[in-house]
C-alpha cells in the first residue's frame, strides 16, 4: 500500500514539474518571447556563476574539512618509510591539479556569463590562435613531464626488489576465499618449498614437508612486524585473485594464482607510537563502538585488507597488523611455533621420519642427559631405569633402526663421562605372540644395544643384558598404544655393583 | 526531379542546393518509400539511420534507468545498511534475504550481481551503443551531405545484435545462480571458475555470450561508420571540413574496430578455459576442496586483452561527446570552435594514444614494475591533448554571444565535468599514487566523472539539440534547465565526496564497511552520497518524461534550421524523409564554423564563398 502511495506521489510530482515546464513555454510565447528570453539568459548566466563560486568554495572548503581523510594529512600520515614519498608525490599532485582546476572553472563559468547573449552583441569571429595554441600545449607538457619524472623515480625505488646483502625479513601472504594466511620464514629466515597441489586439510598452504626450510616455518593469522626493519611480503593467492592491502603502509600488490609476486617496505612507527599520535585528533577521541571502555585510538590497529574482488566475502577479508620494538618482535617469534613440528612431525604425512632434526637430538640429549643425572643423584632406586624411548628395531628383529644411535650415542657418552656407572639394558616385549620367541628377541635386542655400547667404547664389564619378554609390563596389552610402550629397551644405571643375573628361562 | 526544381525554395539553402547541388538521381531509384511502406519496416527493422539512431537512443534509455536503478538499490546497501528493504521483495525475490525480524537486506551475491550489471549496462550498453550509436548514426550521414550509411543492411544489423545482445544480458539476470557478479572486467580466475562463485556459472556464459553479441554489433556499426565518413561524403566535403563530432565519430569508430576484436578474443580463450579444460589464464589453483588440473596460464594475459579493450573503450565512450560538444558549443556561442585542427589532431592523438596506456590499469596486478615506466609516460602525455581539448572549448565560449538552452548548459557541464574528472586522472595515472589509489573509491569518483557523468552530459547535449531534428520539435526548455542543474549539483554531490573516501583508502567493491576500523567511519559520507543519487536519478527521469512528452507534444519546429548553424543537417526539411534530401545532395562550399564571420552571424556550408568575403580561417 505505502509502495503504492509513493509511485503515484512520484508520479503527481512529476506531472506537476511537467505542467510547470508547459506553463513557462507557454507564459514564454505570450509575454513576448525575446523579453523572456533576455530575462532568462540573465538569470541562467548568474546562476553559473554562482554555481562556480559555490562549487570551488565547497571544493575547497570540504578538502579542508576532510584533510585528514587525506594522505600524509594528520592521522593519514604514512606508517612506511616508502610511503612518504607516496604522500609528498600526492601533495605536488594535489596542488598542481587543484590550481589547474579552479584557473580552468573559473575561466569556463566566467566566460559563460560575460558572454551570454545579449541583444546587439555580435560574437568575435576568432578560429585560432597559434602562439596561444602552443602555449597552452607547451605549459601541460612541460608539467607533466615534471610530474612523471618525479613520479617514475619515487615508483622505481618504491618497486625495486631487495638486493642480495639487504637484511630483509621475508614474510609471505596467501589471500583465499576469504581470508589471508601469513607464513613466516621461522629462525632460519627461509620459507619452504610450496606447491599447491599438497594442499590438504591438515596443509592448507600446500607446504612441501620434503623440503627441510618448511619444517621451521611458522604459521599466523595476523601480522607481526618488528618496526624499521625491512620486509618482503611474497604476495600468493590460492583461488583467485586478491589484492595485498595495507592502506596505513601505503603497500597494495595483487596476489595472483600461479604467479607469487611481492612489496617491499620498512614499517616505520610502532602500532603504540600509532596510537599516541592519533590521540591527537577530535575523531579518535571518541568511545570505540565495539569497546566503549575505550576510546578509537586505544583500539586502533593497522589493518590488512583485499583490495581485488574475489567473489562475495571480498569484503570481509580482515587481519591485524602489528608494529612492534624489535626486543619484543624477537619474544614474540620466540613464542610462536613451526607448524610442521607442532602437527605434521611423525605423522603419516611426515616425509621425514627417516632423519632428526639437529633441535630434535638435541632435546633428546638433554632429556636423557636430565633423566640420567636424576637418577644418580638421588637416594631412590626407583627411578635409575630409563626407557630408551628413541631406541627401537626393526619389526619382528634385533637391528636397530637408523634413529635408535641417536639415543645410544647419548648414552655412550653419559657413561664415559661417569665412569663409575654401571648399567643394565634389559629387552621386553608386548604379550602378542609365542612366550619363547618374545624372549629370545627381547634378549638378543638387548644384545644388540649391548653390543652397540661395547663397540661404542663403553667397557664390558661395565655392562650386561637381559630379555624379559613380556613378563614386566608398564601399561595395559590390550591397546595398541600400550603394546607399544611395553615393548621397549630399559638402561638401569648404578654406581654399585651389577647383580648376578640368571637368564630367564620358562 | 522535375518538381523539385520547379518548386520556389522555401529556403536560402534549399535555394543553393537546388542552384548548386549534386544531382545523384536518387529520386529517379526512389528506394526510400519502399523500405518504409509499412510499420515494420519503418519502425522495426528499419534500415534508415534515423529511424536506428532512435533505436539506440531508446534502447539506450531503457538500459541507463535499469543500470541505474540497480546503482541505488547498492547504494541503498552502502549508504543505509540497516535499513530494511523488505519492500523491495516483490520485486527482487530471494535476492533480499528477510531476517527473522522482519529486516530486509540485500544479499551480498546480488550486491556484486548489481555491482557487475551496473558496470557492464551502463559502459557498454548505454554509454558505447545509446551514445556512439545514436549519435554516428545520425548524424554522419547527415551532416557529410549522404542518403545514408553505406549499408543500411549491416546498420539495421548492428541494432538488431545491441537488441539480441540486450535481451540475452537481460535474461541472465533471471538465472537462480543468478547473473555474472565478478565486476565489469571479469578477471579469471573469479569469472572462470563456477566453483568461485554463483554468478560465475550460467551468468558468466549467458555474460560473454551477450557481450559477443555487441562486439559484432559494435563491429557492424564501426565499419559502416567508418566507410560512410570515408567515401559518401558529398561534394566538397574534404575531410577537413568535417563537422568535429564526425571526426569523433570517426576516430571512434576505428578504435572500436581495432580494440573490440581483441576482447573477443579474450572472451574465447575465456570460453575454452571455462569448456573445454585449457589453460590460458588459469594456473595453480585449489579452489571448493581440489587442486585444479590447470596449470601454466595467466590471470595477468586476461587483463592485458582486457584492457587492450577497455582502454580505448573509455575514449570511445568520451569522443563523441566531445565532438557533440564542440558542436555545441560552437554553435550555440555562435563563433567557430576555437582550434579546429588542434581539435582533430587532439582527437587523433588521444586516439592513438589510447592504444599504449592500456597497462595503466595494471600497475598492481603483478606485472613487472618495470613496464609500467612506459604506460606511465604515456598515460600521462594523455594529459596534453585532453587539455588542449579544454582550453579550446574555453577559447571558444570567450568573446561569444552564448544562447542558454538546455543544450549548451550541458555542454559547458561537460567541459567541468571533463575537467575534475581528467585532472584526477594525472593522479591515478601515476602509478606511484597508484599504488595507494588504485581499486579505491577514488577510481570510482574519477571513472564515473569523467566519463560516466561527463559522457551523460554530451549525450544530453546532444539530444537536446538535435531533437528537433529527430522529431520536428522541441524538448520543452524548462524542464531542460531543470534537468541540468539537478544532474550538475547532483553528479557532483555523488561523486565528489568519494575522493574523500578514496583517499582515506576506502576500496571498491566492498559490500560492507564493517570488518574494517579503517573504513567503517564514512557512514555519513555514505548516507549523504546514496541521498544525492536518488535525487540525482529523480532528475534523470525527468529528462525521459521531457523526452517522451516532446515526442508528440513538444513545440514545432517552425524553419528547417532553428540555431541558424551552418552544417548540414539543418538543411534537410523538418520532416526529413529517406534519403535526406529531398532533390539534389547539397554541396560543401567551407567548412563548418563560419559563425560571426564578416559580422554575418553564420554562413551555412552550402554557400559559397564570395569574392569580397575576408580569407578562410
Amino acid at each position: 500500500m505505502s509502495t503504492l502511495i509513493v509511485i503515484i506521489c512520484i508520479a503527481l510530482l512529476l506531472l506537476i514539474i511537467l505542467q510547470i515546464g508547459r506553463v513557462r513555454d507557454l507564459a514564454k510565447q505570450l509575454r513576448g518571447a525575446e523579453e523572456v528570453e533576455a530575462r532568462n539568459t540573465q538569470m541562467t548566466g548568474i546562476y553559473l556563476v554562482a554555481f562556480m563560486v559555490v562549487f570551488l568554495v565547497l571544493a575547497t572548503a570540504s578538502a579542508f574539512y576532510y584533510k585528514n581523510m587525506m594522505l600524509g594529512y594528520g592521522p593519514n600520515e604514512s606508517a612506511s618509510a616508502h610511503g612518504g614519498r607516496i604522500d609528498s608525490m600526492m601533495s605536488i599532485t594535489l596542488w598542481v591539479t587543484y590550481s589547474v582546476f579552479i584557473l580552468t572553472h573559473i575561466l569556463l563559468f566566467w566566460y559563460a556569463f560575460k558572454y551570454r547573449h545579449q541583444k546587439g552583441r555580435k560574437a568575435e569571429f576568432i578560429s585560432h590562435n597559434n602562439t596561444l595554441e602552443i602555449v597552452w600545449t607547451g605549459i601541460p607538457a612541460i608539467v607533466m613531464t615534471f610530474l612523471v619524472i618525479s613520479g617514475l623515480d619515487a615508483w622505481n625505488d618504491i618497486m625495486g626488489d631487495v638486493g642480495v646483502d639487504d637484511n630483509v625479513l621475508e614474510i609471505e601472504a596467501t589471500g583465499y576465499q576469504f581470508a589471508w594466511q601469513m607464513r613466516y620464514p621461522g629462525p632460519d629466515g627461509l620459507l619452504g618449498r610450496k606447491d599447491f597441489r599438497l594442499i590438504e586439510g591438515s596443509n592448507q598452504l600446500g607446504q612441501d614437508w620434503t623440503d627441510l626450510k618448511n619444517a621451521d616455518d611458522v604459521l599466523v593469522n595476523d601480522i607481526v612486524l618488528p618496526v624499521n626493519q625491512k620486509v618482503r611480503v611474497r604476495i600468493t593467492a590460492k583461488d583467485v585473485l586478491h589484492d595485498f592491502y595495507l592502506p596505513q603502509f601505503r603497500v597494495k600488490m595483487d596476489a595472483v594464482p600461479g604467479l607469487p609476486t611481492y612489496f617491499v617496505f620498512t614499517p616505520t612507527k610502532t602500532t603504540k607510537e600509532w596510537r599516541k599520535e592519533l590521540s591527537k585528533y577530535p575523531e579518535y577521541q571518541v568511545p570505540d563502538e565495539n569497546d566503549p571502555e575505550k576510546m578509537r585510538w586505544e583500539t586502533a590497529n593497522y589493518e590488512l585488507a583485499c583490495a581485488e574482488l574475489c567473489g562475495v566475502g571480498h569484503w570481509s577479508m580482515a587481519r591485524k597488523v602489528t608494529i612492534v620494538e624489535e626486543d619484543e618482535y624477537e619474544e614474540w617469534a620466540a613464542e610462536q611455533k613451526s607448524f610442521y613440528m607442532e602437527n605434521i612431525r611423525f605423522t603419516k604425512d611426515d616425509p621425514n621420519t627417516g632423519m632428526l632434526f639437529p633441535a630434535e637430538i638435541a632435546a633428546r640429549r638433554a632429556e636423557f642427559n636430565t633423566e640420567a643425572n636424576t637418577a644418580l643423584q638421588t637416594e631412590d632406586d626407583a627411578d635409575n631405569t630409563l626407557i630408551l624411548k628413541y631406541v627401537t628395531f626393526e619389526t619382528g628383529s634385533a637391528n636397530l633402526t637408523e634413529l635408535s644411535r641417536y639415543q645410544l650415542d647419548d648414552a655412550i657418552a653419559f657413561l664415559k663421562k661417569n665412569a663409575d656407572v654401571n648399567s643394565f639394558l634389559k629387552g621386553h616385549t608386548d604379550n602378542t605372540g609365542n612366550f619363547d620367541s618374545n624372549l629370545s628377541l627381547s634378549q638378543r635386542r638387548a644384545e644388540s644395544v649391548y653390543n652397540y655400547l661395547v663397540k661404542g667404547g663403553i667397557a664390558a664389564d661395565r655392562l650386561i643384558s637381559a630379555g624379559f619378554s613380556s613378563t614386566v609390563p608398564i601399561d595395559t596389552n590390550e591397546t595398541e598404544e600400550g603394546r607399544q610402550a611395553n615393548r621397549r629397551t630399559e638402561l638401569y644405571i648404578t654406581r654399585d655393583a651389577l647383580p648376578v643375573i640368571e637368564r630367564l628361562s620358562k | 526531379m522535375a518538381t523539385a526544381t520547379l518548386t520556389a525554395p522555401a529556403t536560402r539553402d534549399e535555394g543553393l542546393i537546388q542552384e548548386l547541388g549534386y544531382d545523384d538521381h536518387f529520386h529517379e531509384h526512389h528506394h526510400g518509400d519502399k523500405y518504409q511502406s509499412n510499420f515494420i519496416s519503418h519502425y522495426i527493422f528499419s534500415m534508415d539511420h534515423k529511424m536506428i539512431a532512435k533505436q539506440f537512443l531508446i534502447t539506450g534509455m531503457i538500459w541507463a534507468i535499469i543500470g541505474g536503478l540497480m546503482s541505488l538499490v547498492f547504494r541503498m546497501q552502502l549508504g543505509f545498511p540497516e535499513e530494511s528493504i523488505a519492500w523491495l521483495k516483490p520485486v527482487l525475490g530471494k535476492w533480499i534475504a528477510v531476517s527473522s525480524d522482519g529486516v530486509g537486506s540485500l544479499t551480498q551475491d546480488f550486491y556484486y550481481a548489481l555491482v557487475t550489471m551496473h558496470g557492464t549496462i551502463l559502459v557498454f550498453f548505454v554509454l558505447t551503443a545509446g551514445l556512439s550509436g545514436t549519435f554516428s548514426n545520425l548524424l554522419i550521414p547527415l551532416m557529410i551531405g549522404a542518403r545514408d550509411m553505406a549499408s543500411p543492411l549491416l546498420n539495421m544489423l548492428s541494432y538488431w545484435f545491441f537488441f539480441i545482445s540486450g535481451m540475452i544480458m537481460f535474461s541472465s539476470l533471471f538465472l537462480s545462480t543468478g547473473p555474472f557478479a565478478g565486476g565489469w572486467v571479469a578477471y579469471p580466475p573469479l569469472s572462470a571458475l563456477p566453483q568461485a562463485m554463483d554468478g560465475s556459472g550460467a551468468g558468466m556464459t549467458l555474460w560473454t555470450i551477450s557481450l559477443v553479441m555487441f562486439v559484432v554489433s559494435v563491429l557492424l556499426g564501426g565499419i559502416n561508420y567508418i566507410t560512410t565518413v570515408l567515401n559518401l561524403r558529398t561534394k566538397g566535403m574534404s575531410m577537413w571540413r568535417l563537422p568535429l563530432p564526425i571526426w569523433a565519430f570517426f576516430v571512434t569508430a576505428i578504435l572500436g574496430l581495432l580494440s573490440f576484436p581483441v576482447l573477443v578474443s579474450a572472451f574465447f580463450l575465456m570460453m575454452l578455459d571455462r569448456g573445454i579444460g585449457t589453460s590460458f589464464y588459469l594456473s595453480e589453483i585449489f579452489i571448493g576442496g581440489q587442486a585444479l588440473d590447470h596449470v601454466g596460464g595467466s590471470p595477468i594475459l586476461y587483463q592485458h586483452l582486457f584492457w587492450f579493450l577497455g582502454h580505448p573503450e573509455v575514449y570511445i565512450i568520451i569522443l563523441p561527446a566531445m565532438g557533440i560538444v564542440s558542436e555545441v558549443l560552437s554553435v550555440h556561442a555562435r563563433k567557430p570552435i576555437f582550434g579546429y585542427k588542434a581539435m582533430v589532431f587532439s582527437i587523433l592523438a588521444i586516439g592513438f594514444l589510447s592504444f599504449i596506456v592500456w597497462a595503466h590499469h595494471m600497475f598492481m596486478s603483478g606485472v613487472n614494475p618495470f613496464i609500467s615506466n612506459f604506460f606511465v609516460v604515456f598515460t600521462l602525455i594523455i594529459a596534453v591533448p585532453s587539455a588542449v581539448k579544454v582550453f579550446n572549448w574555453i577559447a571558444t565560449l570567450y568573446g561569444g554571444n552564448i544562447r542558454f538552452n538546455p543544450a549548451s548548459l550541458f555542454g559547458i557541464g561537460f567541459v567541468s565535468m571533463f575537467i575534475s574528472g581528467g585532472l584526477t586522472g594525472i593522479w591515478l595515472g601515476n602509478s606511484t599514487l597508484d599504488i595507494q589509489l588504485h581499486d579505491t573509491y577514488f577510481v570510482v569518483a574519477h571513472f564515473h566523472i569523467v566519463m560516466g557523468v561527463a559522457a551523460f552530459f554530451g549525450m544530453y547535449a546532444g539530444v537536446y539539440h538535435w531533437f528537433p531534428k529527430m522529431y520536428g520539435r522541441f524538448m520543452n526548455e524548462t524542464l531542460g534547465k531543470f534537468h541540468f542543474w539537478g544532474t550538475l549539483i547532483g553528479a557532483y554531490c555523488v561523486f565528489w565526496p568519494m575522493h574523500y573516501i578514496g583517499m582515506a583508502g576506502v576500496p571498491r567493491r566492498y559490500y560492507s564497511f564493517d570488518a574494517f576500523d579503517a573504513f567503517s567511519h564514512f557512514a555519513e559520507l555514505n548516507k549523504f552520497i546514496t541521498i544525492a543519487a536518488i535525487i540525482t536519478f529523480g532528475f534523470q527521469l525527468l529528462f525521459v518524461l521531457n523526452f517522451f512528452y516532446s515526442i508528440w507534444k513538444g513545440r514545432k519546429l517552425t524553419t528547417p534550421n532553428p540555431y541558424n548553424a551552418n552544417t548540414l543537417e539543418w538543411t534537410t526539411p523538418i520532416e526529413t524523409g529517406h534519403g535526406n534530401w529531398p532533390g539534389k545532395l547539397p554541396t560543401v562550399q567551407r567548412w563548418a564554423y563560419d559563425y560571426g564571420k564578416d559580422g554575418r552571424e553564420f554562413i551555412s556550408q552550402v554557400e559559397p564563398v564570395s569574392e569580397d568575403e575576408s580569407p578562410a580561417h
